[in-house]
């Protein structure tokens, strides 16, 4: 079953992430909280996979990576969105709005 | 400013593995912490927190081993993209760098283009004559070629291609070696008749010929045994593949029908595949069964008798039985049924060797019996094989100047290099890069190569190999490979040293030195490429001239006749009904209507050839029981029309020529030749004298002149005894076989295409009649010296321009690097001519030191080639002189442009540059 929903999210979770650096570079930890706060932590991801995510997102050059410092002065590494990342971006939350949809006129209840 | 490969690097941040790792440990350790943090400013407790963080994540060590698996990853590809990329900017400024010095670029392209030229046009002639089986023939070790080797009086052991049918017979029915036996013969015919009469090559051969050499026909199918019958009306024909495009336009449906062999009717069965022309290399037109047609080209007797020796025999030998093996009981079977026919052959030896010539016999040769080796092969196989070697001997020299000019390249960049080295590019770096380089020198140059040579063997197969079925492209992928292999090699060895030399250079010293730095001048490797270079032209100049001088003395040679202007004519009347004197009625027609041809000085009749055909008859003096200082040799006898003297323009020495007077009835005659006359008669006059030709019981001929020595069958031939009877009195000889001898008093050619009309329309139901000048008729003999000549010319041209180039190269480098000595000497009086003797001395030491090398060794290597030369010792001095003289001048002139530039020197302007 957890399989399953993994499956279901691979690409949606890469929209996420790719949504979340809109706002700005963030490190792994602000893109998993910024997620978990506007969701109320309705979709339940491993923050493990957010890094999985986003190291594979950087492979596909849709994400920069820098290595930067916190206000504590920890090493931290940052990401950022490139132009790459915000097309794919674009294209894939029209592709998910046209899905959503689609499901949902079917699932409305005949009238 | 420029980009300067392997410089990058420095302001690279370069990820590792292990930093790889280290980045996903650190990342993950400091998500942890930032989620721990979170929880416990929410108000859980700090072991809480932390637990709590972990289960967010997932299973924490799973993620980790995926993100440094897929962080691995990344850092190999980058560095393989990263190796690319080096690898490109290397060629990119490899490339700079040719454009930057073209004349350096275009002397190495070109003297690698030439070399490689020569070696990949070589390479693909020998390996279509020595490596590789005929096309279409089963390479299995059993397939074999069947050679005879026999010992003549003094014990020299002469190698035999050919034999007779009872002996191809005994051969077939030793069941102890043979698992299939098969002949073939080859012979020209004529294909139709009449004025659409063509010549074509037929190979008759036995029914079992196909199966035994593995092949398929291309369409229809072969004929086989039941067909090779003598009772056989309409005997089956296959056609090769060539002359069913050429002559049938590739019409299939000529299968099945029938065509028109010397007259004979023959049904299509088959069509050879592209290129098939049976075990060897020479083009056959048709295929037609042996036994049914043999009575058509042969001799009646062809069956039993063992005097004929035409027959070539493939065989494949029981698998079971070891090849040394094979040769004994072969050998024993041959040697027993030519003593049961009372034949002196009874000392034959049978050697089963490879149908890939280079292979040889590959057996280990029984005690007594010389090894097949070069007997083996064909004439153009050995003289490709030497030119091979020579080809070879180019590419060393290509080899050695390349690196001379790659030396002098660098040494004239050390300063650059230096540079590059103190900027921190690796030395590994550096020699990647100048091997780069060296590898746009081989590409460049072997696609050169590849085009020159392409153009090498197209020449090469039309002018020398013509003889031969060429159906392969002239380069192939085996070419192609060998091109590349060779390109390759030859930059890497002329590249490697340069490139070492470059990456050990001593970085302070280098860069304190100006590029007039004098010190530095020529490498002691340098040098002795020089005289390698030099030595190796020696090699192929004196092979080239003793070749040359072969050559005209084969050509200025007295054959005993005037060469120029006769045509010889014949064509095939066995055709012509056999009434009594229908053959002679024929032959004289035919001569009358020669001497109708306007332009026709005169005009005789032979029996035989020279160069190709003799006979011989039993011979006997009066008075001497056996004649001794014949030696076996001869005499030779021909036949001819009173004339025939003065057609081909023999000289009589003593005595008189035929006269018209000497007719049947008046008092027979002969004329001998020298060489007869010495051995016969030493001391006393042969004229006057009785012979008595073919029974001691007839009346005698009396010789009445004596012509000069005449060549009968070989240019290489001690002369032999040969004399001349009348047709008119000399009866015994059958009527067919007859030549035309006609001398032109014009232009040949005109005469030769009137002869042939003539031929053609005087009996419009023979076969295609042969016309040509007694110049071709020797052509043949003089091939393997014009080869011999016209290659090692090519070559030891090539060779000397490449040397002379790379002498100049080095001298003109040596000069610019030597400016500022060169000023201070000039500015301390040293007179133009001083310098000039100072420059064209040391480059001429060089060229003497290559000479005395190369005389060495052209000394001890010349007499192996001395039987492929002619009337020349192979260590020649006047040949030496001359490449002694031309090499010296060639050395000097490339000095010379140099060093008169150096001679120009202003003191002032080199000392103020400084």
């Amino acid at each position: 079953m957890a399989a399953d929903t993994l499956q279901l999210l691979q690409g949606t979770l890469d929209v996420l992430v790719l949504k979340t650096l809109t706002w700005g570079p963030n490190h792994g930890y602000g893109v998993a909280r910024w997620i978990r706060d506007t969701t109320d932590d309705a979709l339940a991801i491993e923050d493990g996979a957010l890094y999985t995510s986003l190291h594979r997102l950087e492979r596909r050059g849709m994400v920069q990576s820098e290595w930067g410092a916190t206000e504590e002065g920890r090493r931290v590494k940052q990401y950022a969105i490139t132009a790459d990342g915000r097309r794919a971006m674009r294209a894939q939350a029209e592709q998910w709005q046209r899905y959503v949809s689609a499901v949902a006129k079917v699932l409305q209840p005949a009238s | 400013m420029q980009r300067i490969p392997g410089l990058r690097r420095l302001f690279r941040h370069e990820d590792t593995v292990a930093r790889v790792r280290r980045d996903v440990d650190e990342e993950i350790t400091f998500h942890l912490d930032a989620v721990t943090a979170e929880l416990v400013a929410g108000g859980m407790s700090e072991t809480d927190a932390r637990r709590e963080a972990e289960r967010r994540f997932g299973n924490v060590d799973r993620h980790r081993t995926n993100l440094r698996d897929e962080g691995r990853e990344r850092v190999t590809r980058a560095r393989w993209r990263l190796r690319v990329e080096d690898f490109v900017g290397d060629l990119r400024y490899a490339a700079r760098g040719l454009v930057r010095e073209p004349l350096f670029a275009v002397g190495a392209i070109l003297t690698l283009g030439i070399g490689i030229a020569a070696n990949a046009t070589m390479f693909g002639v020998i390996d279509r004559l020595l490596l590789r089986p005929p096309p279409h023939v089963r390479d299995t070790p059993d397939m074999s070629l069947v050679y005879l080797q026999r010992p003549d009086e003094l014990s020299r052991i002469h190698t035999q291609t050919s034999t007779s049918w009872p002996d191809f017979a005994t051969l077939r029915d030793s069941s102890g070696v043979v698992a299939s036996a098969a002949a073939f013969w080859l012979i020209d015919g004529s294909l139709e008749g009449g004025a659409d009469a063509q010549r074509v090559r037929v190979g008759l051969a036995t029914g079992n010929f196909f199966t035994t050499l593995g092949a398929q026909a291309a369409r229809g199918r072969w004929f086989g045994p039941a067909e090779d019958d003598p009772t056989v009306t309409e005997p089956p024909v296959v056609i090769s593949d060539g002359l069913w495009r050429t002559h049938y336009a590739s019409d299939a449906a000529i299968i099945g029908r029938t065509i028109h062999l010397n007259r004979r009717t023959f049904t299509v069965v088959g069509i050879a595949p592209p290129g098939f022309h049976g075990p060897q290399l020479r083009r056959v037109d048709l295929w037609v069964p042996m036994r049914a047609t043999a009575g058509e080209f042969m001799a009646t007797d062809w069956e039993t008798s063992r005097d004929w020796y035409w027959l070539r025999m493939v065989v494949r030998r029981k698998a079971e039985v070891p090849p040394a093996l094979a040769n004994e009981r072969a050998t024993l079977a041959h040697q027993l049924a030519n003593r049961n026919a009372k034949k002196s052959d009874s000392l034959s030896r049978i050697v089963f060797a490879s149908v890939v010539p280079g292979r040889g016999a590959g057996t280990t040769a029984a005690p007594g019996v010389t090894q097949m080796g070069q007997s083996g092969m064909s004439t153009q196989g050995r003289i490709a094989a030497w030119l091979a070697g020579v080809a070879g001997v180019v590419l060393l020299i290509v080899c050695a100047n390349l690196a001379n000019l790659l030396l002098s390249r660098a040494s004239k960049r050390r300063r650059e290099i230096a540079v590059r080295l103190a900027m921190g590019v690796r030395r590994g770096r550096l020699v990647r890069q100048l091997l780069g380089e060296t590898l746009l020198l081989a590409l460049a140059g072997g696609t050169l190569g590849l085009l020159l040579a392409w153009w090498g063997t197209m020449l090469m197969r039309r002018v020398f190999l013509s003889e031969l079925a060429w159906e392969t492209p002239a380069i192939d992928a085996r070419v192609a490979l060998f091109t590349l292999g060779a390109s390759l090699l030859t930059v890497l060895v002329a590249g490697l040293a340069p490139a070492l030399l470059a990456s050990r250079l001593d970085l302070t010293s280098a860069l304190k030195s100006a590029t007039r730095d004098g010190g530095h001048r020529r490498t002691k490797l340098q040098r002795t490429l020089l005289v390698a270079q030099a030595a190796l032209s020696v090699v192929l100049l004196v092979g080239a001239g003793l070749f040359v001088r072969s050559l005209r003395n084969v050509a200025s040679l007295r054959m005993g006749y005037d060469t120029e202007n006769v045509i010889v004519a014949g064509i095939d009347v066995s055709k012509i009904a056999a009434e009594p004197g229908a053959f002679k009625q024929f032959w004289q027609d035919a001569a009358e209507r020669m001497r109708g041809i306007p332009g026709v000085a005169s005009v005789s009749l032979a029996v035989t050839t020279p160069f190709e055909t003799s006979w011989s008859a039993d011979f006997f003096i009066p008075g001497r029981d056996s004649l001794p200082e014949l030696r076996g040799d001869g005499p030779y006898i021909n036949v001819v029309s009173p004339e025939f003297l003065a057609t081909m323009g023999t000289r009589v020495t003593r005595g008189r020529g035929f006269l018209p007077t000497d007719v049947k009835g008046a008092e027979p005659v002969a004329v001998i030749n020298e060489e007869m006359a010495a051995r016969l008669w030493p001391t006393e006059s042969p004229l006057g004298r009785c012979i008595k030709v073919g029974s001691d019981t007839l009346p005698c001929t009396t010789i009445v002149g004596v012509m000069e020595n005449t060549y009968r069958d070989d240019i290489k031939e001690t002369t032999s005894p040969q004399y001349l009877l009348t047709l008119d009195q000399a009866t015994f000889f059958e009527g067919r076989w007859r030549t035309l001898f006609v001398r032109a008093a014009g232009d040949p050619a005109m005469v030769a295409a009137q002869v042939r009309e003539q031929l053609q329309t005087l009996r419009p139901d023979l076969p295609y009649a042969s016309v040509r000048t007694m110049e071709a008729v020797i052509a043949p003999q003089l091939e393997p010296w014009k080869l011999g000549a016209t290659m090692f010319g090519l070559f030891g041209g090539i060779a000397l321009v490449v040397a002379a180039i790379g002498l100049y190269a080095v001298v003109a480098y040596d000069v610019s690097q030597r400016w500022h000595e060169l000023g201070v000497r000039s500015a301390l009086g040293a007179r133009p001519r001083h310098i000039l003797g100072l420059i064209v001395g040391d480059g001429v030491r060089h060229a003497l030191l290559g000479l005395a090398v190369g005389a060495a060794i052209t000394w001890w290597i010349a007499p192996r080639a001395a039987d492929m030369l002619f009337g020349i010792a192979p260590r020649d001095p006047v040949t030496f002189g001359v490449v002694a003289g031309v090499l010296l001048t060639a050395a000097t002139i490339a000095c010379l442009m140099p060093a008169r530039r150096a001679s120009r020197v202003a003191p002032a302007e080199v000392l103020r540059s400084d």
